[in-house]
């Protein structure tokens, strides 16, 4: 066979040396690879072109027709556009069903579906259930969202009758988007899943948790859009999760048991009571608030995330108090790296001071990074000094970055309150330009010249750590 | 190869591993470096990198544009850890854009190599099991052949065509919805 490495070996020995070696080298075999590396390779193909890789041997032919991954996106298949869609709904059916049925009774690792939910498909993908049963099938993804899917209430009912426990265990990746889970009574959970991915799934509160629950062996959730408009109390452990991700599901608190939980990350319009006290190993924390209240959401992280490490909170609509949170007797015990990103409205420019309440949770902090984004700021003299919120010491920082400095009053006392409270200070950057996002206000090159102005000038009023190397662009 | 000098020496030495390649040479790297392949990092935790981690599968040659790949993704690949490719982190912190950018400047620098090397490269990466490089130098293969005609794909990587046009015709009728 042409396609063995060893004969391929002797036929080039007749040439001399070098020169063979070189020869071999120059025919680059495709056969030469594993076949999982082959696979890895045919699987990032749109799925048309991985069929077409069918005709250019016997071997790419059975690597089609064994292949452990069937993907049928519905855009790329009927080669249309999303919008006209629902007009090639039946030419899709078509054409998966033709593909199956050469798959069928083989092993069939993966199977994806990808098209937007109509009632004519509801029995045929009834069938492709059917068919990732019967095809041992480990990854499935279902994702049926359609385009304007927050406005209907249709979601296709997942057929939990037509799987038995032996098809549930083969399961390990799961997708489902625009799916109703609706519980078969006694239902024990998915016991080898290790990634799922639920999208706009309706399900009851009640359901959402015993499905969790049951998923000992998860390591990857992501929940996207699920609007349980209730708790989500999780309490089921889940030791293996590293990853959690909830992202806009109206959810009123969240409660997982992750030991081993290493990064978490929300997304939402405001914050949420969160429980992962239990997650004593969490490394990173990620938030993205749309509208919230500063001091509130630090109060609840404290609560909800006393373990974390690094965290970066960035609140899009973001209002503050005027309170220094005195009386908070927790702290972050576990923080080494906080990322702050402020869009203060302007009406709020008199209190940017307060957000430094958060340091004081923070006694182990080492790198400090605060991102301004606010368009009115240039050197706005307004707000409280930092003698007003008394003494604080964060012995163990040793960076911080502050992007967007507009030499505002409540920017000064922040950079002089940190550089005054921070005896192991290292490096201080102070960066005039707004680093969080662009900024859409057209502004002249002698505003940055003044901020640079600021910082330096004000730093020079107060002796800098030992170590402390200054610099101010 | 000597260690770089910048940080803590004596910390940076202790945390040091040396892996052999096939034709015997010897390249030293920080732990941070080698644990990108899951291979090595295995060997690690159950302690079997003393007097070094020989590597018979794999030449100096491409060992040491392996080594480049993992010393420049070592920083990057802390948080990483339990996200998966059909999450996209890359939009995740605007300020990290600019370094993300150096990254992806450095992957295609780093993939401006003849077949023979980059096939070499994917044969490495999946020997040590450090998904990154393998899905970046799969992910380039795949580049190559997409929008390509059969014959084409054949002429690139010397696939010989052992179907008989009987099989060949069956195959495209089978196939038809992808050749339409």
């Amino acid at each position: 066979m042409v396609n063995d490495p060893i004969s391929q070996e002797r036929n080039t020995d007749e040439a001399p040396g070098k020169a063979s070696y070189e020869t071999r080298r120059r025919h680059v075999h495709f056969e030469d690879l594993p076949r999982d590396v082959l696979y890895s390779i045919v699987s990032k193909l749109p799925p048309k072109e991985f069929a077409r890789t069918s005709v250019l041997s016997s071997r790419w032919r059975c690597m089609w027709s064994d292949c452990p991954r069937l993907t049928f996106d519905a855009v790329l298949v009927c080669n249309c556009k999303r919008d006209n869609l629902h007009q090639h709904t039946d030419e899709f059916i078509h054409k998966v069903n033709a593909v199956l049925q050469k798959h069928q009774g083989m092993v069939v690792e993966t199977l994806e579906i990808k098209i937007d939910f109509v009632d004519s498909l509801i029995h045929h993908l009834d069938g492709w259930i059917n068919f990732a049963v019967s095809s041992r099938t480990k990854n499935i993804t279902f994702d049926l969202k359609p385009k304007n899917f927050w406005e209907r209430n249709d979601h296709y009912v997942f057929p939990f009758k037509l799987l038995d426990y032996g098809s549930i265990s083969c399961l390990q990746h799961m997708q489902l988007s625009f799916v109703y889970l609706r519980l078969p009574s006694q239902f024990r959970g998915f016991p080898n899943l290790r990634k799922l991915y639920l999208q706009a799934v309706h399900a009851s509160r009640k359901d959402l948790e015993h499905v969790l629950s049951h998923c000992y062996k998860l390591e990857w959730l992501r929940i996207d859009r699920c609007n349980i408009n209730d708790e989500l109390m999780v309490d089921g452990q889940l030791p293996h999760l590293l990853y959690l991700y909830v992202e806009y599901c109206k959810l009123t608190s969240i409660k997982f048991q992750a030991v081993n939980l290493a990064t978490f990350k929300y997304e939402g319009l405001s914050v949420v009571p969160i429980d992962l006290s239990h997650s004593s190993k969490l490394q990173n924390a990620y938030f993205w608030l749309h509208n919230a209240v500063f001091q509130h959401v630090l109060m609840s992280l404290l609560k909800g995330l006393p373990n974390v490490q690094n965290l970066t909170l960035r609140i899009c609509s973001q209002h503050l108090e005027k309170h220094w949170l005195w009386d908070n007797p927790l702290k972050f015990s576990h923080l080494r790296h906080l990322q702050l990103f402020m869009f203060a409205h302007s009406e709020h420019v008199d209190k940017i001071l307060y957000s430094v309440s958060f340091l004081r949770a923070t006694p182990f902090i080492e790198k400090l990074e605060v991102h301004y984004a606010v368009c009115v700021l240039w050197s706005v003299d307004v707000g409280p000094r930092r003698q007003e919120f008394g003494v604080c010491k964060y012995n163990y920082l040793k960076n911080m970055w502050i992007t967007g400095f507009k030499g505002a009053r409540g920017q000064v006392e922040f950079l002089l309150h940190v550089v005054e409270s921070a005896p192991a200070l290292e490096d201080i950057i102070v960066d005039t330009e707004q680093r969080a996002y662009e900024d859409l206000w057209p502004h002249k090159d002698e505003e940055f010249e003044k901020a640079r102005r600021i910082a330096k000038v004000s730093l020079s009023t107060i002796s800098l750590p030992r170590n402390a190397k200054l610099c101010v662009t | 190869m000597a260690s770089a000098g910048s940080g803590d020496e004596k910390a940076a030495a202790a945390a040091m591993i040396t892996l052999i390649s096939s034709d015997n040479e010897k390249f030293e790297v920080t732990e941070a470096t080698a644990t990108l392949s899951q291979t090595i990092r295995h060997m690690i935790e159950d302690g079997c990198t003393d007097g070094g981690v020989p590597l018979p599968n794999v030449t100096s040659k491409i060992l040491a544009r392996v080594i480049e790949y993992c010393k420049k993704h070592a920083t990057a690949a802390a948080g990483e850890e339990g996200s998966s490719s059909s999450f996209s982190d890359a939009a995740f912190l605007e300020v990290d854009r600019a370094f993300l950018e150096e990254l992806e400047e450095f992957d295609d620098a780093f993939l401006e190599v003849d077949r023979a090397t980059l096939f070499d490269l994917i044969l490495a990466a999946n020997y040590l099991d450090i998904k990154g490089l393998l899905n970046l130098t799969c992910q380039k293969v795949a580049d190559s052949v997409k929008g390509k005609t059969p014959e084409q794909i054949r002429e690139m990587y010397n696939i010989v065509n052992d179907l008989t046009p009987e099989e060949e015709a069956e195959i495209r009728r089978e196939t038809q919805w992808a050749f339409e």
